[in-house]
């Protein structure tokens, strides 16, 4: 019984993320972006309070954030987040609604004393979604139509896995690198179909595949209760190959370029007001002006700064026997930041509630962010998006014994 | 175990629901066309990518029909799995020609041997009870094309004047009985030797048949299914056996009366399979492609010709075909037109009905092979079993629709 019951969940779970991973469409600003539309890639602690993290010492903060948070961990760390994006198109007064799953991050970390701690991790950075059809119905002579349509499809982004690590410095702070491999895909087909045509449809469609290296670096340094960070990072040029298929073969063609992406920066601070509270806020700047590439991607970038705050509430963090709310982290956040076009932008608020699990070895995030993005050449277009996130997390200390799974 | 199943009978209703929910969601998008535009320009705005191209009546040069005097071979039906016509209506003629095997393909084996003696081969026909019957005439024949004159010179050899209202001179009222002599001899020695074998089916030996009325007052007259022939002969001193075999092949040819001044018009007729022929100057079709071709990527997206059909009320089921050539043989043609589309009008309203003939396969090929200046396209009526006999249509220009889309 256990187990048809136990069978039939995970079959249920099963089916709704594969359906869910069938959906697509987010953004339609996505592609006037190089890699696509950034995404806040953090742990579920930190996206709930709207991803101000660089400034924050927390085990389940991982390394999304600040490497230098590898150095303050003294056991085995895992995270995973994942998000189920709603977005709403508008346009005048039509809009659209689309979903689609997007997996976010999922990251290991290793103490080894005396050495540091180790982390090791894969990010989804920037994602481009976009399933565009559009119909017109034109007239023919004899007074019969003819419905022709065109379906413009683009979907990628920059996907990175990195190693990475952290130790304490000293007495006054802990310090953190990186290694990051990333990897940029873009796909972009265009169909165009008539319904009288009783042909196949001409398509042109190109693809592109990006290799590149980066390193992260950062600093925590801790000063009572006041916590800096500082976190930046630095993706060195790579090659490219861009490949182009159309109905008519001869036009095909593959050929090689460079990229280089931009470097960031971030800084942020944190300061503990109480046992029960703990504030955010972190800023930063993505150097598009540095962003580099053989061949056009997108539209016309620009720097692209970031703010985002937020803050921590846990009722009763310290007692012995709490009631299980009372344990509970209650979390709100706002972010803001430009896009790497200079007219647009992007705002979101975010509460989020964790759910500590095996006395303390494990946190559950549910979380959600509610806000829009806007481009201000376009007066009419926006869109509003809703993700909710869920972020498991786990903690264990290799050298210690213990009955308690996660 | 209690856990698990609340669990489950939590989880299955809210994933569903769930599911539910997004099912409800759009799966793409037609707004933000500005955004992509600036991006990509020309990607998403159907107007800039697609051009319609109106071929009208002033690029025809000339529509007119065929045959004309001296075109060969027009007119000739297929009519294995369906029916027979001879006979004489207005100005259209039709003669039969059938053909069998020997021996009869229902047999296992050789049918024959040496000692065997035969009596008579009987070859029958079925009149369509529909039919008025006259008398036919049967002739012996090898070649189809002297099925509308046959010719003693030639060595066709009249064998019998059926009737088949009962005044034949025939011990069966609708079948040629062939007795021992010449004939009957040479394709039963014939047959002793052949082998039923269906993969050697075309080096069997076979006999021919002309059914034609050479008689100009009769009308026409169908005849229901295959003929069939049968052999009766005597083994030893008493057995006599007798077998059927359907033909394998049987075919009729109507002809009109007057292909001089019948071809100087796009016409279309039933029995002699005219066929109407427009011929385009496709000069103005490839210069604005070109005019959209600067990367070679126009593509023709959608090619249609609109036929108007018969002013009375009735469908148009019509076989068409777009080539750079006039093909003035009918056999060649009936090759052409038997893998060409057929389309068939909805309405039967008169002046309504019409058929939206796409050529969009055959138009892209002469796009990427040689643009050719002259267009021919050929119309002409699909064989079919409802099709009025002398069923005729008068086609004006059909005037040509083109989509052209650059990526």
């Amino acid at each position: 019984m256990m187990t048809s019951s136990f069978t039939c969940y995970r079959v249920s779970v099963g089916v709704f993320l594969a359906v869910a991973s069938l959906c697509s469409a987010q953004s339609v600003l996505s592609v006037q972006y190089p890699s696509g539309l950034p995404l806040t890639h953090a742990t579920g602690p930190s996206l709930s309070i709207g991803g101000a993290g660089t400034g924050v010492r927390n085990d389940f903060f991982g390394m999304a954030d600040n490497v230098a948070n590898l150095g303050g961990m003294k056991r085995a760390i895992f995270s995973a987040t994942t998000s189920f994006d709603f977005t709403s198109i508008n346009e005048g007064g039509a809009s659209s609604s689309l979903f689609a799953l997007s997996p976010r991050l999922i990251s290991f970390a290793f103490h080894i004393n005396p050495v540091g701690t180790f982390g090791f991790s894969l990010d989804q950075r920037t994602t481009t979604r976009l399933k565009f059809v559009t119909t017109s119905v034109i007239p023919l002579y004899d007074g019969s139509s003819v419905t022709d349509s065109i379906g413009f499809a683009d979907w990628g982004g920059l996907k990175s896995w990195q190693a990475g690590w952290g130790r304490e410095i000293g007495r006054w702070g802990f310090a953190g690198v990186s290694y990051e491999r990333m990897y940029m895909s873009s796909e972009n087909i265009t169909l165009y179909s008539a319904d009288l045509g009783g042909g196949e449809p001409l398509y042109d469609s190109t693809h592109i595949l990006f290799r590149g290296n980066a390193v992260r670096g950062g600093v925590l340094v801790p000063v009572k209760k006041l916590t800096l960070g500082i976190s930046g990072e630095y993706v060195f040029e790579g090659d490219a190959e861009r490949t182009t298929e159309r109905t008519d073969s001869t036009t095909s063609g593959r050929d090689n370029f460079s990229i280089s992406l931009p470097p960031s920066l971030s800084f942020g601070a944190s300061y503990d007001l109480s046992p029960s509270w703990m504030a955010a806020v972190s800023s930063g700047i993505t150097l598009w002006k540095n962003y580099r590439s053989g061949f056009t991607l997108g539209g016309t970038v620009d720097n692209a700064l970031s703010f985002s705050a937020g803050m921590q509430y846990v009722p009763s963090p310290n007692l012995l026997v709490p009631k299980y709310w009372e344990i509970m982290q209650y979390r709100l956040g706002f972010r803001y930041c430009e896009l790497p076009v200079v007219t647009g932008s992007e705002f979101a608020f975010t509460a989020g509630v964790g759910l500590p699990l095996l006395k303390g070895g494990g946190l559950v995030d549910f979380i959600a962010e509610y806000g829009s993005r806007s481009d201000s050449r376009y007066e009419n277009f926006s869109e509003g998006f809703l993700h909710l996130y869920i972020g498991i997390n786990g903690g264990r200390k290799w050298a210690q014994k213990t009955r308690i799974r996660y | 175990m209690h856990k698990s199943k609340r669990r489950c009978l939590l989880t299955v209703p809210v994933l569903l629901c769930s599911l539910l929910f997004c099912s409800g969601l759009d799966d793409s998008t037609d707004l933000g066309a500005g955004v992509i535009e600036d991006v990509y320009p020309g990607r998403v705005t159907i107007d800039k990518h697609i051009r319609e191209y109106r071929m009208d009546s002033s690029s025809c040069d000339t529509g007119f029909s065929l045959p004309g005097p001296g075109d060969t071979a027009f007119g000739v039906h297929w009519a294995n799995d369906s029916n027979l016509v001879i006979g004489t209506q207005g100005n259209e003629r039709a003669a039969a020609f059938v053909r069998f095997t020997c021996p009869p393909d229902t047999a296992p084996t050789r049918l024959y041997s040496a000692s065997d003696s035969l009596r008579s081969i009987v070859i029958r026909f079925f009149c369509d009870s529909t039919s008025a019957p006259r008398n036919v005439m049967v002739w012996r024949s090898t070649d189809r094309l002297h099925a509308l004159n046959p010719n003693a010179t030639d060595g066709d050899r009249i064998l019998d004047t059926m009737g088949f209202n009962g005044d034949s001179v025939s011990t069966v009222p609708d079948s040629v009985v062939l007795v021992p002599g010449a004939l009957a001899d040479t394709i039963f020695a014939a047959c002793t030797t052949s082998v039923h074998d269906s993969a050697t089916l075309a080096l069997r030996p076979v006999i021919g048949f002309i059914l034609t009325t050479l008689n100009a007052s009769d009308t026409i007259m169908k005849f229901a299914g295959k003929p069939q022939i049968s052999f009766k002969f005597k083994r030893g001193s008493t057995d006599t056996s007798i077998t059927y075999g359907s033909s394998f092949i049987a075919t009729y040819q109507a002809t009109d009366g007057n292909p001089d001044s019948l071809q100087r018009i796009p016409m279309l007729s039933y029995a002699s399979k005219r066929t109407a022929v427009f011929r385009y100057n496709a000069d103005s079709l490839w210069s604005t492609i070109g005019t959209m071709d600067n990367q070679q990527n126009a593509q023709i997206v959608s090619a249609v010709f609109a036929l108007k059909g018969p002013a009375a009320g009735d469908t148009l089921n019509v076989r068409y075909l777009l080539d750079s050539t006039l093909v003035r043989n009918g056999y060649a043609l009936d090759s052409l037109l038997a893998v060409a589309p057929a389309k068939q009008s909805a309405a039967t309203v008169p002046n309504t009905s019409r058929v939206l003939a796409n050529v969009l396969t055959s138009l892209q090929n002469f796009t990427r092979n040689g643009r050719p200046r002259a267009l021919y396209l050929y119309v002409r009526f699909a064989e079919d079993s409802n099709q009025k006999w002398k069923k005729t249509v008068r086609l004006n220009v059909p005037l040509l629709s083109v989509m052209i889309a650059v990526p």
